[in-house]
């Protein structure tokens, strides 16, 4: 048992290391075009309210009342920072796939070397897995820092007399898509974080399912993914089928839902390891 | 000993291999010869379970392959098989990080005798030097077998010789060798067994020097035979 | 060691990362306002039976509008609830309570109160597959379901409509246990709605429900038919108006109300009340129709003799709550912000400014103000930036 944990620190280190430098270039890419974002938007807004008080002569009231008051949701609410979010998602789930199969496509077949090692294949497995969590952990805390950074700068730039007072947490609060990212609400969160590593355990036995039947693989995996979806999805027909929208809670479906997540994420694990063990080719 | 017996395995509707038995002792030098296409690295694949067999069993002294195993056959490929990122000092100390067989003297013996370098990087290698460094991998394992693919395959004289040299040291002394090759004439005299392999089966399997003895036949020879007839 | 270091270093800078973040939300949390009863008149004892819930709305708080929620004078917010209860929570104060106290019975029926009468002793669902399963074509099948809350025993009854016509909507559910009855409005696609009322015995129960009237035929108008709000379902009579669109404009039309009924449950008959005009309100309480006649100052309340139509003047009830005086209607009912609960009338809306919520319970007999108050902040200085909106109102019949 200490053998193999230690092997899986050792491995999950190693795929850590060579995350690090994709992982660096997402943080480094989120600080810039955000920290971008928090001088460039609160910057125009104030140019638009001067250009628009120096040509109609107005005063900062009527300004208002053109444009309103600038808030920190304003600055969240734009490309500066839903788009390194969106380039963070779709990286690591790029990555999610790269992962495996750099090992075969590199320049050097670096699987035989990672499936002959006299640990558990699984470990390989796990390995992988906890390091594209711990790089969703680092690009959700760094979108963290750089919220905490970008607040001040937003206030700055905006003259008290437009700002909105909102504050901070109350930004955050209102961008639905933080409800996603941050633990803004913990059950919440913890049901994110399980349909997350579901959907990564279901991608990952795809992965293994093609590299182990190749071209017969892709279909087997399509069906795979057809048939897990299927499986998490059932609930949202069960109203169809049993002809009655109100014979579960909410809640209900929610419990449903989540054992139904992770029969599929148990699954998923037990057909890994029967192809990493059995069936997968160099 | 490594045995096989009666394994298939086959690609879609064609089988590449078809009912190979045979086995490779601890101490000898047991060479798979054929053209290429027949199966021969296919057959350390399955043995190194890289890939599954569809029929048969694969034993290393009686039990069947596992994880564990991997610090008792070491596998020699083709082709190169570590980061090309990394430096061949690295390449030592991560083979040292998760094999508990790993000798490091001898790893440092083997880099002299090859005269690499441990400060270049892998991508920098020329194919004979990367060659040498998939050898130091699987040598300085103190293992009990150890399987090589091609060895010699696109290697300058001076580095085939080198190899050669291998085969002839404590470096392979009291380990089974299961080597397959169609380039045997450089490493002929040191064979001790030969399998021959035709379309996925075994042709002929015998032992070079009593062949050698009784026939007055080189491996090659028979090989000839083989082929052009 | 050093091989581990941008491991442990990026765990670590998550760890920090996530409590600091965890810590910071915990004391960036402002704690909801607390609400209190301000009590101008009388006694808070008796705004018992009012459930309310109201957004909160802080003009300083951003786009963040908790639900509070006034049950037997106490407020709650609705995430005090746990994560999972608050999925299961419903928008209507009857349900939620219904949910809450009877799940089991309530799973799998549509969520609408007026599919509901609940006494001290039984809760009754009236409701048919296309409520439930809103692609189901409709059909003259219904089920009546009927829960006894002591023995917690459910009998569920399969009934047809005596008449071929499918049905389209339960308006309206009453029980004076055993005997149901029950207003359905049927052939929604035809030009003309017809509302029938049925009566159903659920201690002698027959598959077919039997029209007791056809409201619409008694009535002898095409005009759209709202039921009054009553909370209490127990009641004898079923307060009705009719009401005609009057087209003002291309783009506005104007309700123009064209009469008042009552139907008697208990002789299934109707009613046609006279002598109403503008600002003329019924309600029903017990086994007595009640007229309400708006005046400068609050509301006449006369009690009607059903047989001659007499009105007796019980008094005038002056009203501290403007809007109140005005009769409000959504989705085919009508009083929905007055009525009138075991001899005491309900009224809410608010203050003249606007500003907050406002109650008023009054003795129908004696006029005398039972309660008089407003929901506020505890914290006044709160009071100018936050405000409450009511969204839903219920009295409960089963609190005194």
């Amino acid at each position: 048992m200490k053998k193999s944990l230690n092997a899986l620190l050792k491995l999950t280190s190693f795929e850590l290391d060579r995350l690090s430098k994709f992982l660096f270039t997402l943080m480094g890419l989120t600080l810039v075009i955000n920290l971008a974002g928090y001088i460039y938007t609160p910057m125009r807004h104030m140019n638009k309210i001067n250009q628009f008080m120096t040509e109609n002569s107005a005063t900062a009231e009527e300004a208002l009342q053109t444009f309103g008051r600038f808030s920190f949701y304003n600055a969240l609410n734009s490309f500066w920072i839903v788009g390194p979010i969106v380039i963070g998602i779709t990286g690591m789930l790029f990555y999610s796939v790269f992962i495996w199969y750099r090992e075969w496509f590199g320049k050097n077949t670096f699987a035989y070397r990672l499936l002959m090692l006299p640990v558990s294949r699984m470990t390989l497995f796990f390995s992988k897995f906890i390091v594209i969590f711990i790089g969703i952990f680092t690009l959700i805390s760094i979108q963290m820092v750089s919220l905490f950074v970008g607040y001040p700068i937003v206030s700055a730039i905006i003259s008290d007399t437009y700002a909105s007072g909102l504050s901070l947490m109350e930004a955050i609060h209102a961008h639905p898509l933080f409800l996603f990212l941050f633990p803004l609400q913990p059950s919440y969160f913890m049901v994110i974080i399980t349909a997350g590593a579901v959907m990564l355990l279901v991608l990952f036995t795809i992965i293994l399912i093609e590299r182990s039947f190749s071209v017969r693989g892709i279909f087997i995996g399509i069906g795979y993914a057809a048939l897990s979806l299927a499986i998490v999805l059932f609930p949202l027909f069960l109203p169809n089928l049993l002809k009655n929208n109100y014979l579960f809670y909410s809640s209900e479906l929610l419990i449903i839902e989540l054992i139904l997540m992770t029969v599929v994420g148990i699954c998923s694990l037990f057909v890994s390891r029967y192809l990493i063990n059995n069936k997968i080719t160099v | 000993m490594i045995e096989l017996r009666d394994v298939q395995k086959s690609y879609g509707r064609k089988k590449v291999l078809d009912g190979i038995t045979f086995t490779a002792n601890k101490g000898d030098i047991t060479c798979l010869v054929g053209v290429n296409g027949v199966g021969k690295t296919t057959i350390l694949n399955a043995i190194m379970n890289l890939t599954p067999i569809k029929k048969g069993d694969i034993l290393i002294d009686g039990e069947k392959m596992t994880t564990e195993l991997y610090n008792k056959v070491a596998f020699i490929p083709d082709v190169a098989i570590m980061l090309p990122g990394m430096t061949v000092g690295e390449t030592m100390d991560f083979m040292k990080d998760y094999y508990d067989t790993w000798n490091g003297k001898r790893a440092k013996d083997i880099v002299r005798f090859f005269r690499l370098n441990t400060t270049d990087k892998l991508s920098e290698l020329s194919k004979g030097n990367q060659a040498k460094v998939n050898l130091l991998m699987g040598l300085a394992l103190d293992v009990d077998y150890v399987l090589m693919d091609e060895p010699f395959s696109g290697i300058d004289i001076f580095t085939r010789e080198q190899i050669t040299e291998v085969f002839s040291s404590r470096l392979v002394e009291d380990r089974g060798v299961l080597i397959t090759t169609h380039e045997i004439v450089d490493i002929e005299h040191l064979i001790d067994k030969v399998v021959l392999l035709d379309n996925g089966r075994i042709y002929k399997e015998f032992n070079a020097e009593e062949m050698r003895e009784t026939e007055g036949k080189s491996v090659v020879d028979v090989m000839r035979e083989v082929y052009n007839g | 060691m050093s091989k581990y270091i941008k491991l442990s270093s990026i765990i670590l800078f998550i760890a920090v990362i996530m409590t600091g973040f965890g810590i910071y939300k915990i004391q960036a949390k402002t704690p909801q306002p607390d609400m209190k009863i301000v009590t101008a008149e009388g006694m808070p004892k008796y705004i018992g039976p009012i459930e309310l819930y109201g957004f909160v709305a802080d003009s300083n708080g951003g786009f963040n509008y908790p639900t509070v929620e006034l049950d037997n004078g106490n407020f709650t917010y609705l995430e005090e609830r746990s994560f999972l209860k608050r999925l299961d929570f419903n928008y209507n104060p009857m349900i939620d309570e219904l949910i809450i106290n009877y799940r089991s019975f309530m799973r799998g029926k549509s969520p609408q109160p007026k599919q509901f009468a609940e006494t001290a002793q039984h809760v009754v669902y009236v409701g048919s597959e296309s409520d439930v399963h809103w692609s189901t074509s409709l059909s003259n099948q219904m089920t009546i379901s009927v829960l006894d809350k002591e023995t917690k025993e459910e009998k569920t009854f399969s009934v047809k409509l005596e008449d071929s016509s499918s049905y389209n909507d339960i308006r309206a559910v009453y029980t004076d246990y055993p005997s149901l009855t029950l207003l359905v409005s049927t052939d929604a696609n035809s030009d003309s709605i017809q509302t029938h009322a049925y009566t159903f015995d659920l201690e002698n129960p027959k598959d077919t429900l039997t029209e007791a009237t056809n409201l619409t035929k008694e009535i002898g108008t095409n005009d759209y038919l709202y039921v009054g709000e009553t909370y209490d379902k127990t009641e004898r009579y079923v307060t009705l108006q009719t009401a005609k669109e009057n087209i003002d404009s291309m783009y506005g039309y104007s309700e123009e109300i064209t009469g008042y009924y009552a139907y008697d449950t208990m002789t299934q008959e109707v009613i046609k009340l006279d002598g109403f005009d503008e600002g003329t309100r019924l309600f029903t309480d017990n086994d007595t129709l009640y007229v309400g006649q708006k005046t400068n100052s609050g509301i006449e309340l006369y009690e009607l003799n059903q047989d001659d139509q007499k009105k007796t003047l019980l008094g005038e009830i002056t009203l501290s709550i403007p809007d109140a005086q005005e009769e409000m209607s959504y989705y085919g009912t009508f009083n929905q912000n007055m009525s009138i609960l075991n001899g005491k009338l309900y009224a809410y809306g608010y203050t003249e400014d606007g500003s907050k919520p406002a109650l008023q319970i009054s003795d129908i007999n004696t006029q005398d103000a039972l309660f008089k108050g407003t929901i506020e902040l505890k914290d006044a200085k709160k009071n100018d930036s936050t405000s409450v909106d009511i969204i839903e109102y219920r009295l409960n019949p089963l609190i005194d």
